[in-house]
């Protein structure tokens, strides 16, 4: 801002007294909820202290279960980069029919809880799925096709296929940004095909896909219901023995100790993506023009149609036979399986029937959750533009910054006994919602500033020019362009709330039923059908946002 | 430059959850309703299940005493221990059903139970009442055995060490012993059969293991979908295919080392508001009507004398049992699953 | 020659370009033309950057157009340069060096003559980032020239400059092209610089070659009403009409600023001229002159155009230019350059002045290029 400007100055100044307010109230609800679990862990309530109980803590234990949540992190990643590479290429290039459903398919780790698509996997690649099925006919008798699920390649197939959308939506958008004169010049230089794509291409592409990676490992890394369902035997994630500290052995010291390893791992994944960041912006900073989409010929057309094929078995395959599954009613006592209503009927009718209360307490607990993320994301994000549009980064403002990113840092356990240990009667639905909200905020609060940031200063400006005073051209301008983001970012909030089967189990709630946990529970129980079912009403309600698409996935 | 209707529309779409949050807020309260006083039960997976008593025992209860009864479902046994012992949280329920006798003792220490006063008491065998305080009572039991799928092509182990053979590398589904009372029996089981070299065992068996579930049901349903042909269960299990798919194809394999048993209590927490209703229920609970139903419904013996063994039980014989006891019920569980973990 | 492109075709989305020229050795030719024309494609198709549909290309009498870039030796600067941001200027210059596996001391060598000769010695060390745009452009050029290729092609490399730095790395590229005995293309769609840079100009409009040859041979007869407006070489006032006069090849074209005697001999028949094709004269800047009033009565036999001034617009020691209004014609406005001294005072604006137009360097020229026959 330029001096002489002492009105907006002064305003400025009120507004960031009122947005510093506000930040505190955000910042000790994110915050409040680690230093309650740290004190009860460390203090100890009525069960082990940390210090009572580290005597009892096995460091091989520890250290095991950190190499495996490390291994299958490289892993998966490493396969989600190798099956999003060749689609990130595919649609940075050329223009083909599908292309923005596969871009598009980048919304379904957010949309589509784990639980869903676990289950999709089961009915999938099980014993007794499609694939298999799809096996046996091609190989012409019924082979020792054991499946891959529970094995530790089950799991890094299960990560990969869950996470690859993102490689292939962040790869492509990064690639089409890369000018071919860097190619072009290196060409004209003598340099061959591979030689030329590793000069002009490949330094530019590579931060790209670092950050994708960082990303993808970080989920993978914080993998909990994958784990749970399919990891057995094969290893315990860190997550995983967090929740079996709090869950099975009431050790918190325990847990602690776990989450603290973890975050610090964490942590230096965060660092990682944020210097990736920086650099793959650095170096796009001249690159305006997007690349033009040309259309396939001859021997890319064949690439295309294996990769669509590929695709369609492996990863639309599983979420179609969900929908397939959940109207088949299986074979019982006197009859053939059949198609129909009955695995919905069941749901709906049977004892205790479940599936109203879990859409109900779905809607009233994640509802409650999505709208606390939103408030307060969207009081941060603006904060956030604010304090970078003032040149001043205020102490609070980067502390909000950082804050976005703990939702990736911290196990959701730590939040969910942290806010258990708050609630004034422990009560478990307050503790889910505050929890939740804690980990939903920042996508809100992300797409809130980078919608901001992605306005024209020159727009509020000309509204100034035209005589708007600076709370007019925010409301008329500023508010108007992220309203259809906080919209958005509001759907993805419940989105991601609705889904999540990792706090509740944390907490180890049943009393009250939501969808995943009903999918949860029914997949633990082989009850597949019936599973299928509820996970189609999880599948409507969270998908909302795939509806949204480009710019809820730009959210993501 | 937007779009306004899809905008109006979303937000529509989130004020209406919103409303919907605050209307039906009250509903998802636990027990928030005055009215009819109702029990909440908290059990394990199966006993809630489809096929399970928990429907039957809500309908007998409520025509003999008018109360409406609320089951909860807690995982498997071991889970639905560790809910009740809970950090951060006291139990907010009546009555506790399932736990079993080697989670007896850790149970009886930590208070939570009501003594009671019980009419159907009388009828109970008089060897499976192991609390004489009357905190938990027993309702069920049955002798932990491993279901072999005859139509495999395998060769049935006879014995805890057979399962170890190369032969059975990734043939044999078993429980994880932190959540859940049948894996927590046979720790029990290769504790009373091994004594201190049982962790060695573990080690041994770990390559046959293709699957450590959380729960029972789990683990049933992956053996009956055919992804192993042994599984860890009871010696009652092949009743229910002979009832349900009139099948004998499921054998319960008599092992040389004896078999566990399992006996299962019923209790009511010293919290209960209802102290007396629920002492009516688990009165309820060991009467002969219930009793008689509970073996095609839980697929156990039932604890009650009086109450008739059904006609699929012919496929069931009892086995020689061994007593089986967990040696360090803190410890030896996580040391159990560690083992198996870490030895992939 | 060095260059011969010969019935050169490149298709791209609908978009046809047709090119059919030759180069000589050690000449700058400049392909000059409005944005869209097609003169990056020709480039780049002579890169082997754009696939040819039909046509041969010919680099010191060899056929190139099969070979695949990396073998046809050509330099390129781009648009934007395309430096590789990750190496330092001096792995830059040395890339192609590199590749072609020459021996270290050679390549130090050549690397040290260039930069030298570039000066841009002081920025081997550093990265791309880190330099100006004037210190950009010179290490492009000095790395399109480091395996020392027989031809040059420069895609608008000065378009990303402001004026003045522009106008310095104009004359700085005419010199290391004339000392290095270069040839080369040069793509700009700015009149100043083809001027500047070019041995020989050729001008494309919507992919095609319009007109070609010297900028003197461009401003004699530009050939069309179009190409004389966008080279700025004079006035283009619409007939109405025309008369022949005595001379075989003058006519009398009458316009509404007036009747402007002019050659027609590289137009059509005038027959064909009242039967409605659009055609113009052109009247260079060159071939006016400001009338001395007091002459009036001497006519002009070329005819008179009377203007208004509207503004006087730079005044220098010896020369002032004037934005000019000219009368009769709708919202023609046109500059003119007026020596001073002579007795010439500084007009008023918003008066008028009459010019007088020598009718030997005057065209009758149609409106549109007329193409080469396909």
């Amino acid at each position: 801002m330029q001096s002489g400007n002492g009105s907006f100055e002064q305003r400025l100044g009120k507004t960031e007294i009122i947005l510093s307010i506000a930040l505190i109230a955000i910042l000790s609800f994110s915050l409040a909820p680690l230093v309650a679990f740290a004190k009860n862990a460390i203090v100890g309530a009525g069960h082990a202290s940390l210090l009572a109980s580290l005597g009892s803590i096995s460091v091989p234990v520890i250290v095991r279960s950190l190499q495996f949540t490390l291994l299958q992190a490289f892993a998966s990643t490493a396969l989600a980069i190798g099956i999003g590479l060749p689609g990130a290429w595919l649609a940075a290039r050329f223009r083909f029919p599908g292309r923005r459903a596969l871009l598009a398919l980048a919304a379904v780790p957010f949309c589509f809880p784990p639980i869903l698509v676990i289950l999709a996997f089961i009915l999938y690649y099980g014993k007794e799925g499609y694939f298999s099925a799809f096996l046996a006919l091609v190989m012409g008798q019924k082979n020792e096709y054991r499946g891959l699920l529970y094995s530790f390649w089950g799991l890094v197939l299960v990560h990969a296929f869950y996470n690859f959308p993102i490689a292939v939506h962040q790869i492509s958008a990064l690639w089409m940004r890369i000018p071919e004169s860097q190619k072009e010049a290196a060409k004209t230089l003598g340099a061959n095909r591979i030689m030329a794509f590793r000069t002009g291409t490949l330094p530019w592409l590579l931060p790209g896909i670092a950050q994708a990676a960082g990303l993808i490992f970080l989920y993978c890394f914080f993998s909990f219901t994958t784990v749970l369902v399919f990891g057995g035997r094969t290893g315990s994630t860190l997550e995983v023995s967090i929740y079996q500290a709090l869950r099975y052995q009431a050790n918190a010291g325990l847990a602690l100790l776990f989450s603290v390893i973890e975050t610090g791992f964490a942590l230096l994944g965060i660092w990682f993506i944020t210097g990736m960041t920086q650099k793959k912006q650095h170096a796009l900073r001249d690159f305006g023009r997007r690349r033009e989409l040309s259309s396939p010929k001859g021997s890319q057309r064949v690439l295309l149609a294996i990769y669509g094929i590929l695709l369609l078995i492996f990863f639309i395959g599983p979420l179609v036979s969900i929908v397939v599954e959940a109207f088949r009613v299986p074979a019982s006592l006197g009859g053939a399986s059949h198609f129909g209503f009955g695995n919905f009927e069941r749901l709906l009718k049977g004892f205790q029937a479940p599936l109203l209360k879990a859409i109900r307490a779905t809607l009233t607990l994640s509802g409650s959750a999505a709208l606390l993320a939103t408030i307060a994301g969207v009081i941060a994000g603006i904060s956030v533009f604010i304090g970078k549009k003032a040149g001043k980064l205020h102490f609070t403002n980067r502390i909000v910054e950082a804050l976005q990113w703990l939702p990736l840092a911290v196990s959701p356990a730590v939040f969910a006994y942290g806010w258990l240990f708050l609630s004034p009667d422990r009560t478990i639905s307050a503790a889910l919602i505050a929890a939740q909200a804690v980990i939903a905020w920042p996508f809100v609060s992300r797409a809130v500033s980078a919608s901001l940031q992605s306005l024209d200063p020159r727009m509020r400006e000309a509204g100034r020019t035209l005589g708007a005073s600076p709370l007019r051209a925010f409301l008329t301008i500023d508010l108007r362009v992220i309203a259809p983001s906080v919209a958005a970012a509001a759907a993805f909030a419940f989105s991601i709330t609705a889904g999540d089967v990792n706090v509740p189990l944390m907490l180890g709630m049943s009393e009250i039923e939501t969808l995943p946990l009903l999918l949860f529970r029914l997949t633990a129980a082989y009850r597949f059908n019936e599973a299928c079912a509820a996970g189609l009403v999880l599948g409507l309600m969270t998908g909302i946002v795939f509806f949204l698409k480009e710019k809820a996935i730009d959210v993501a | 430059m937007m779009r306004r209707k899809p905008l109006i529309a979303i937000f529509l779409g989130v004020g209406a959850i919103f409303f919907a949050s605050m209307s039906l807020w009250g509903q998802t309260q636990p027990s928030a309703g005055a009215g009819a006083p109702e029990l909440v039960v908290w059990t394990y997976d199966s006993f809630v299940s489809e096929w399970g008593p928990a429907a039957q025992i809500a309908e007998g209860f409520q025509k003999q005493s008018g109360a409406k009864v609320r089951f909860v479902s807690k995982g498997d046994g071991g889970a639905l221990f560790s809910s009740l012992l809970d950090i951060a949280k006291k139990p907010n329920a009546d009555i506790v059903i399932g736990l079993d006798d080697r989670q007896l003792e850790k149970a009886l220490t930590s208070d939570l139970f009501a003594p009671l006063k019980l009419v159907n008491l009388a009828d109970i065998q008089k060897d499976l009442l192991l609390d004489p305080s009357n905190r938990l009572v027993p309702f069920d039991f049955g002798q932990f055995a491993f279901i072999w799928d005859s139509e495999s092509n395998i060769e049935p182990p006879r014995s805890l060490e057979d399962l170890t053979k190369p032969i059975y590398r990734k043939k044999v589904i078993i429980m994880d012993p932190r959540t859940s009372t049948p894996g927590l029996g046979f720790l029990a089981w290769t504790q009373a059969v091994y004594k201190a070299g049982w962790r060695d065992y573990w080690k041994r068996l770990s390559p046959s293991i293709l699957a450590m579930t959380p729960s029972w049901d789990t683990g049933y349903g992956l053996f009956t979908k055919g992804e192993a042909p042994l599984v860890l269960s009871y010696s009652t299990s092949p009743a229910y295919h002979k009832a349900y798919e009139n099948t004998e194809r499921y054998k319960a394999l008599k092992f040389s080392d004896g078999h566990p048993q399992q006996i299962e209590f019923a209790g009511v927490l010293s919290t209960s508001q209802n102290k007396l209703l629920a002492q009516k229920f688990v009165d309820y609970l060991l009467s002969q009507e219930c009793q008689s139903f509970l073996p095609e419904t839980q697929w156990m013996f039932p604890a009650n004398r009086s109450a008739k063994l059904p006609a699929s039980f012919s496929v069931v014989s009892k086995y020689p049992s061994v007593n089986a006891k967990v040696q360090d019920i803190d410890r030896d569980p996580s040391d159990a699953a560690n083992i198996l973990i870490s030895s992939h | 020659m060095s260059l011969e492109v010969r019935n050169l075709e490149v298709v791209r989305d609908g978009f046809v370009l047709k090119a059919d020229f030759a180069l000589q050795d050690n000449k700058v030719l400049v392909l000059l033309g409005p944005s869209g024309c097609g003169k990056t494609t020709l480039l780049r198709a002579i890169a082997g950057l754009e696939p040819i549909k039909q046509g041969e290309i010919l680099l010191k009498g060899k056929r190139i157009d099969a070979l695949p870039t990396e073998k046809r030796h050509i330099g390129f600067v781009f648009q934007d340069l395309a430096l590789f941001e990750q190496m330092k200027v001096r792995d830059n210059i040395a890339y192609s060096l590199q590749i072609r596996r020459e021996n270290k001391a050679h390549i130090k060598e050549r690397i040290d003559y260039l930069a030298m000769r570039f000066r841009i010695d002081h920025l081997l060390e550093r990265y791309p980032s880190e330099l100006s745009g004037g210190e950009r452009q010179r290490v492009a050029l000095a790395r399109a020239l480091a395996s020392d290729p027989s031809l040059i092609l420069l895609d608008e490399p000065l378009s990303a400059l402001d004026a003045p730095l522009r106008r310095e790395m104009r004359r700085f590229m005419r010199v290391q092209l004339t000392q290095g005995y270069l040839t080369a293309i040069h793509v700009t769609h700015d009149v100043e610089e083809a001027i500047d840079l070019a041995d020989e100009i050729i001008v494309m409009r919507n992919g095609n070659m319009i007109a070609r040859g010297t900028i003197s041979d461009l401003e004699n007869s530009p050939g069309s009403g179009w190409l004389a407006r966008f080279m700025n070489f004079g006035l283009t006032l619409h007939v109405d009409a025309v008369s022949r006069k005595k001379g075989a090849n003058l006519v009398m074209a009458h316009c509404k600023a007036g009747d402007i005697l002019c050659s027609a001999h590289d137009t059509a028949q005038s027959a064909q001229i009242e039967s409605g094709a659009s055609y113009c004269v052109y009247v260079p800047f060159s071939s006016l002159s400001a009338l001395d009033s007091k002459k009036v009565l001497a006519r002009a036999p070329g005819g008179i155009l009377h203007a208004t001034i509207v503004r006087c617009i730079g005044i220098l020691s010896s020369t002032m230019k004037l934005l000019l209004s000219l009368s009769g014609e709708n919202e023609q406005f046109f500059e003119m350059t007026l020596a001073m001294g002579g007795g010439i005072l500084v007009p008023k604006e918003g008066s008028e002045i009459e010019l007088e137009v020598d009718p030997a360097k005057c065209r009758l020229l149609p409106e549109e290029p007329r193409l080469p026959k396909a």
